[in-house]
């Protein structure tokens, strides 16, 4: 890594110069005033001429991931970033590290929150994805992605709804699913014909001929129970996107309450446009895996809305460790059992036929549950499961049914595993998929109000 | 405790804890706490120590009052009876089975003997014969009630009379996993649990941490339930390291009474060794329970023999 110019562009009027060319480079960046100056250098993409009719990408949009790192055996700073990135350099600020992946490509950790942490980059979202994913992939220290289930996403209100992305993909086995197709009658799920699975709305609108950017494609999905262990990478998803400022909100409106898409209206990303009255502005595209990527012209509202992002995940999620996780506490001369379980509910909409071929496909020690479990003392319309969650090594136990599933928590174990649990079960069950306390109060739903 | 009367903790625990809709949890508001289970209480009845030890004790500061509850597949003694009615809340208080705010000059205390229905009869006759009046509770035809005596608490009282009305399919079974006298085929789904969890996160499983994240109440339980504990997780892990899961597992050395077993081999996880490993560890609970229900099956000469 040579080091490069050092020039500064200070960040004027606010944060917003969005047609400076800023030559700052990621070894400069000392604190957190210069990694805003240098992440805005990208709100809008930069290109340069190549040759006289080529242009290359200099830099995209800043993208930044929600990361959790289970605290437990948790060095700090440099020391442990250096397992995971081969240059990991400090700066001024202790709370902001600076590291280079092996291809050179500069990433920004905050760790302000040491448990949530943000990653930054302005490299190629190829690049920085596969970057992030390795650290959960080949980690035993407890790495995971902020997992944002539907409703979290739509609380978010970041400003006005700019667009949206519901993806469907279903790996959840053992289900009989209603919708379009459950009128047809299968035997034999292997054969269907392709037919089958024509989209039932006209074909989409091209983006460069219309304003609406609307995608579906249907997968073999409603009602056709899929064989046992079908690798993820061979179920097809399904998904429907909007991308207009001008009629995403009214669309979500409609979809909303119309027959569209039913059941598999899980966001896999949702868009908010944000603006001041001085006109610094921002677009966020959030995701459910915990990926928040900006384009515009203000780096200050990119930084604040990350910021209500990672503070309502993180009031959730401790929410959900402090008061629904379940076992013996200390109290003073003695122990009790404090704690209430969890329900996650299933829609009516769908009907499990086959509990424990369901149990099997969630906990199948793969991605995106990343649960080991087994199921025990089965019976007619219930059995059990014990399970280990692969990123920390923390066990939990599911008592579930065709219309529930009852979760315990034990006391002092990650929460991030029951949000891991329900966004994907949202994805790939039934978006209607909600979580509950044992009082009643529904979990993870966000809002933006601070800790 | 039998597997009947685990069952029987789990349902009462789940009165207490809000669950929505799935189990009633009538008393959810009153604040109460599981102290104890199968913790002994010490008490002197005529001049004489005992020990009577309830599947459960639970208290609430709130309203001031003491549950102990006896769960019943058999029958029941005298000489317990009575020692039962010696307990005060004093006693929890004084042997740190309380909560902090329990008064014990004023928090009222009720021990309650719960069965099945069709045992009833036969309970009734036996604390009968001790001139001693307890509350029980029976369950049948999925409705819990109060079938004799008086609780001193008139909302308990009131609830138990009218009778709080059941799903089988909602049982809770996860509040108290295991007993001293847990069958392997009790046992084993939560054993094995934690014993993959230490497999994965240190190629290694220790009976001591085993134990005390696999038994409730590990911390406060006596040397000798701890000893007994011990016994039979172990036989759980040598059986399972010699059948379904011989591949994964075995005793550290080798030795025959080593209290540590290691990975065999060294081979990097993937998912679907894990899967496989899911399969075996299944196979072998589902094996284990099999084998507790013959047991059940068995005429109780043959149970024993087998059981030793």
């Amino acid at each position: 890594m040579s080091p490069l110019s050092e020039t500064r562009s200070e960040v004027q009027d606010g944060d917003r110069n969005p047609s400076r060319r800023s030559e700052m480079e990621p070894n400069s960046v000392q604190d957190r005033h210069d990694l805003m100056t240098f992440l805005s250098q990208s709100l809008i993409s930069e290109y340069h001429v190549v040759h006289d009719d080529q242009v290359k990408q200099t830099s995209t949009f800043p993208k930044a991931y929600i990361v959790e790192v289970e605290e437990k055996s948790r060095s700090s700073g440099v020391p442990f970033w250096s397992k995971y990135f081969p240059v990991v350099e400090p700066t001024k600020d202790e709370t902001l590290i600076r590291a280079y992946d092996s291809k050179g490509s500069a990433f920004f950790i905050d760790e302000r929150d040491r448990r949530f942490c943000l990653i930054h980059s302005i490299a190629k979202t190829d690049s920085t994805d596969r970057v992030v994913r390795s650290l959960f992939d080949n980690s035993t220290d407890g790495f995971d992605r902020a997992w944002l289930p539907t409703q979290f996403l739509l609380n978010t209100h970041l400003g006005y709804l700019r667009g949206f992305k519901f993806a469907h993909q279903p790996l959840a086995q053992g289900i009989l699913r209603s919708g379009s197709l459950q009128d047809v009658q299968i035997e034999t799920p292997q054969v269907i014909p392709d037919e089958y699975f024509k989209p039932e709305l006209e074909p989409m609108l091209d983006e460069e001929d219309s304003p609406i950017d609307l995608q579906l494609k249907l997968g073999p999905d409603s009602g056709i129970p899929v064989n046992d262990r079908i690798p993820v990478s061979k179920v097809r998803r399904s998904s429907l996107s909007v991308r207009d400022s001008a009629t995403a909100a009214p669309d979500f409106a409609a979809i909303l309450k119309e027959d569209v898409f039913e059941s598999r209206r899980s966001l896999d990303w949702i868009q908010y446009r944000a603006f001041t009255d001085r006109s610094d502005e921002i677009l966020h595209s959030v995701y459910a895996n915990g990926k928040v990527t900006a384009s515009g012209t203000s780096i200050g509202l990119h930084m604040h809305g990350l910021d209500q992002i990672r503070r309502s995940y993180s009031k959730d999620i401790r929410t959900i460790e402090r008061d629904y996780s379940i076992g013996w506490v200390s109290t003073g001369s003695g122990s009790s059992l404090k704690g209430t379980p969890m329900i996650i509910r299933f829609s009516d909409a769908l009907r499990i036929n086959d509990l424990r071929l369901f149990a099997r496909s969630i906990f199948r020690a793969a991605r995106p549950f990343r649960l080991f479990g087994y199921p025990h003392s089965i019976s007619d319309g219930r059995l059990d499961v014990e399970a280990v969650d692969l990123h920390t090594g923390d066990t939990f136990s599911v008592e579930l049914t065709p219309e529930w599933m009852r979760i315990f928590l034990p006391i002092g174990s990650c929460g991030n595993v029951i949000a891991r649990l329900l966004t994907n079960l949202q994805h790939a069950m039934n978006s209607e998929t909600s979580l509950l306390g044992g009082d009643a109060t529904v979990l993870l739903i966000g809002g933006i109000g601070g800790e | 405790m039998s597997s009947e009367e685990l069952k029987f903790v789990n349902a009462f625990v789940g009165f207490f804890i809000p669950s929505l809709e799935l189990w009633p949890a009538p008393f959810q508001n009153d604040d109460f706490s599981v102290n104890g289970i199968e913790y002994p209480i010490f008490v002197t009845v005529g001049g004489k120590a005992h020990r009577p030890t309830p599947e459960l004790i639970m208290t609430s500061g709130s309203v001031q009052h003491c549950i102990l509850l006896e769960a019943k597949s058999g029958s029941a003694s005298t000489t317990q009876a009575r020692s039962y009615a010696a307990v005060t809340p004093s006693e929890l208080v004084g042997q740190g089975l309380a909560d902090a705010d329990v008064d014990e000059a004023n928090a009222k205390l009720d021990v309650i003997y719960i069965c099945n229905f069709k045992n009833y009869t036969h309970l009734s006759a036996d604390l009968g014969r001790s001139n001693l009046e307890f509350p029980i509770v029976t369950y049948g035809e999925s409705i819990f009630q109060l079938a004799e005596g008086t609780l001193s608490s008139e909302k308990l009282h009131e609830v138990f009379v009218m009778g709080i009305d059941t799903n089988g399919q909602s049982w809770p079974s996860h509040y108290v996993q295991c007993h001293s006298k847990s069958d392997p085929g009790d046992l084993a789904a939560t054993v094995m649990k934690h014993a993959v969890a230490q497999l994965l996160a240190e190629d290694l499983i220790d009976i001591e941490n085993l134990c005390a994240v696999s038994v409730d109440f590990w911390l406060k339980r006596g040397s000798d339930n701890k000893k007994v504990f011990r016994e039979r997780i172990s036989e759980i892990l040598t059986e399972a390291s010699l059948t379904e899961l011989q591949e994964y597992f075995m005793r550290q050395n080798g030795k025959k009474g080593a209290r540590v077993w290691v990975r065999r081999g060294n081979k990097k996880w993937s998912s679907a060794s894990l899967d496989k490993l899911s399969d075996s560890v299944e196979n072998f609970i589902q094996r284990l329970q099999d084998e507790r229900e013959f047991r059940k099956d068995q005429p109780p000469l043959l149970r024993y023999v087998d059981q030793a």
